[in-house]
């Protein structure tokens, strides 16, 4: 999958789905573990492809990467929930994807924790909605699978 | 490059795909996300469609807590008094959970409910298959068990009559833990204990630390009979000790050369420490007033401790007397560079300017002042 390009200096090529070539430092490309033992055996002309991720979820890993302060937790806090803020539901389910595909550093949690907040004590209709599922099931076949875990509803406001 | 089977690359190239690209994600990043929610809402993903029905639910962290018989966790008066036929539904529903849940290696499995030694034979049948399934991290956590019961036993016979114990970290709350030579070894692989509110003798925990050799981090928090801790151990890889009595300590005399971290929140007579050259943390929160006088205690971690970077002291500086910065008395932190103090007493400020002057690396300085 490693093709050839001009060599520039030191820095890793990444390309995307969609055809976008982009040009990071080897440490922020280390950072992104699924391409880890890629970058070990690449020179500055290796071009890496990266079958499931779009230049805008690149854009944005690459963005969060850089701009992560190094030190205080207040500090990072503060910027993690600047950079989750402005995700659109459906920016945010592709770039969980994405970066759940490239396992990148601190950003894997932060999705996940971001998207479980959005979904936390939301009706089920809600949570469909939210994440796209369709519902395949007959309503007789809904109505025993909440049956069955009846206790689990508790609390939670219907739609 | 390898790509993962469970995706689908076209997917992300047809806008019209974007319904229920969630459901296409590998179980393990939705398994993932269900580790930041209460495994309640883990659950009613069941009724989203069939794949989420038939999902298989492989979580790193697996938390039984009031939560499943839907009573608050923050509501403390409820949870002193759950009645009989609420705790029976509980260690239903755990059962029934168990048969949804996967408990492995890798999974951190706790059980926080409060329930004493009447419910041994349940908690045993637990703990006996988190240990069978090779768990590393077991929690009980049985907060208020011992308003109405005994506590629970730890049961060292499971560990016993299984082939091997793989605990990592346990962590025990209000259970009895009654280590015998012959049986603790069963817990050498042991990386993390805590314990809180545990009855337990000294002697006790000497059995503990003289087979844990692997332990590196011990809380002991809220343990009662615990009026002595003496640790010299030079062969142990101890790293952090938290110490929360919840009565007064006569005495505290540490010698272990690998302590990185101690903390200390109580009231205590004799602190006393010697060759602990990776000491880089410590944390003291005296409660009234250090007999000894804090002259001493500064000069103890001086002198032991070289490589203290970071010092917190809350104490009371009363029976003190009062450092100079030219008092060559005044105990030297040559590596110090971060100190927090919120000195109590008339002789207080003295003190955290006798530090100051006998600082010389210090970066950060936080004084808090404190009334009385």
């Amino acid at each position: 999958m490693a093709e050839k390009a001009s060599p520039s200096s030191n820095s890793i090529s990444l390309k995307t789905v969609d055809g976008k070539i982009f040009k990071v430092s080897p440490a922020i490309a280390n950072q992104m573990l699924t391409i880890q033992p890629l970058i070990k055996d690449s020179d500055s002309s290796t071009i890496i492809s990266l079958p499931d991720v779009a230049a805008f979820h690149l854009t944005k890993i690459i963005e969060y990467l850089e701009g992560k302060p190094a030190a205080a937790p207040s500090a990072v806090d503060a910027f993690e929930a600047q950079f989750v803020k402005d995700l659109s539901p459906e920016e945010l389910k592709g770039l969980l994807i994405a970066v759940g595909y490239l396992k990148v550093n601190g950003l894997v949690d932060l999705m996940a924790n971001t998207v479980a907040k959005l979904i936390e004590n939301k009706s089920v209709e809600y949570v469909r909605k939210f994440f796209g599922v369709v519902n395949d099931f007959t309503p007789a076949e809904e109505a025993k699978c909440r049956q069955e875990h009846a206790w689990a509803f508790d609390g939670v406001d219907e739609d | 490059m390898q790509q993962d089977s469970s995706y689908k690359s076209d997917t992300l190239e047809k806008s019209s795909d974007i319904e229920d690209r969630i459901s296409e994600l590998p179980n393990s990043i939705i398994c993932y996300i269900f580790t930041f929610l209460h495994l309640k809402e883990a659950i009613r993903t069941k009724v989203l469609s069939h794949t989420w029905k038939d999902r298989s639910m492989d979580m790193s962290i697996i938390v039984f807590d009031p939560k499943v018989i839907n009573i608050d966790l923050d509501d403390d008066v409820s949870l002193e008094s759950i009645p009989l036929p609420q705790k029976y539904q509980f260690i239903e529903r755990v059962d029934q959970l168990l048969e949804i849940f996967t408990i492995n290696q890798s999974v951190s499995f706790t059980i926080w409910f409060p329930m004493g030694k009447q419910f041994t034979s349940h908690i045993d049948k637990w703990v006996n298959r988190a240990i069978g399934k090779e768990c590393e991290t077991l929690d009980l956590e049985f907060k208020f068990a011992r308003i109405d019961d005994e506590p629970y036993n730890f049961p060292f016979h499971i560990l016993l009559s299984s082939k091997k114990s793989h605990l990592k970290c346990l962590s025990l709350c209000e259970c009895q833990l009654k280590p015998t030579r012959e049986v603790v070894h069963r817990l050498n692989l042991l990386e993390s204990l805590t314990l809180v509110y545990v009855s337990m003798e000294a002697s006790d925990l000497e059995i503990i630390l003289s087979s844990c050799l692997n332990l590196e981090l011990l809380e002991l928090i809220d343990c009662e009979v615990l009026t002595s801790l003496r640790i010299f151990n030079q062969d142990m890889r101890l790293k952090r000790l938290l110490v929360t009595p919840l009565i007064f300590v006569a005495n505290i005399e540490l010698s272990i050369p690998c302590l990185e971290l101690f903390i200390f929140n109580g009231e205590i007579e004799n602190f006393t420490i010697s060759r602990m050259n990776q000491l880089k943390t410590v944390e003291l929160y005296i409660k009234g007033t250090y007999p000894r006088g804090m002259s001493q205690l500064l000069d103890e971690l001086s002198r032991n401790a070289p490589l203290l970077q970071t010092l917190f002291l809350t104490c009371h500086f009363d029976q003190f007397q009062s450092y100079a910065h030219n008092n060559n008395q005044t105990p030297k932190f040559n590596n110090l560079t971060h100190l927090e103090l919120t000195p109590k007493g008339d002789y207080g400020w003295n003190m955290s300017i006798g530090i100051l002057y006998k600082s010389p690396k210090l970066e950060v300085l936080v004084i808090e002042v404190s009334k009385g």
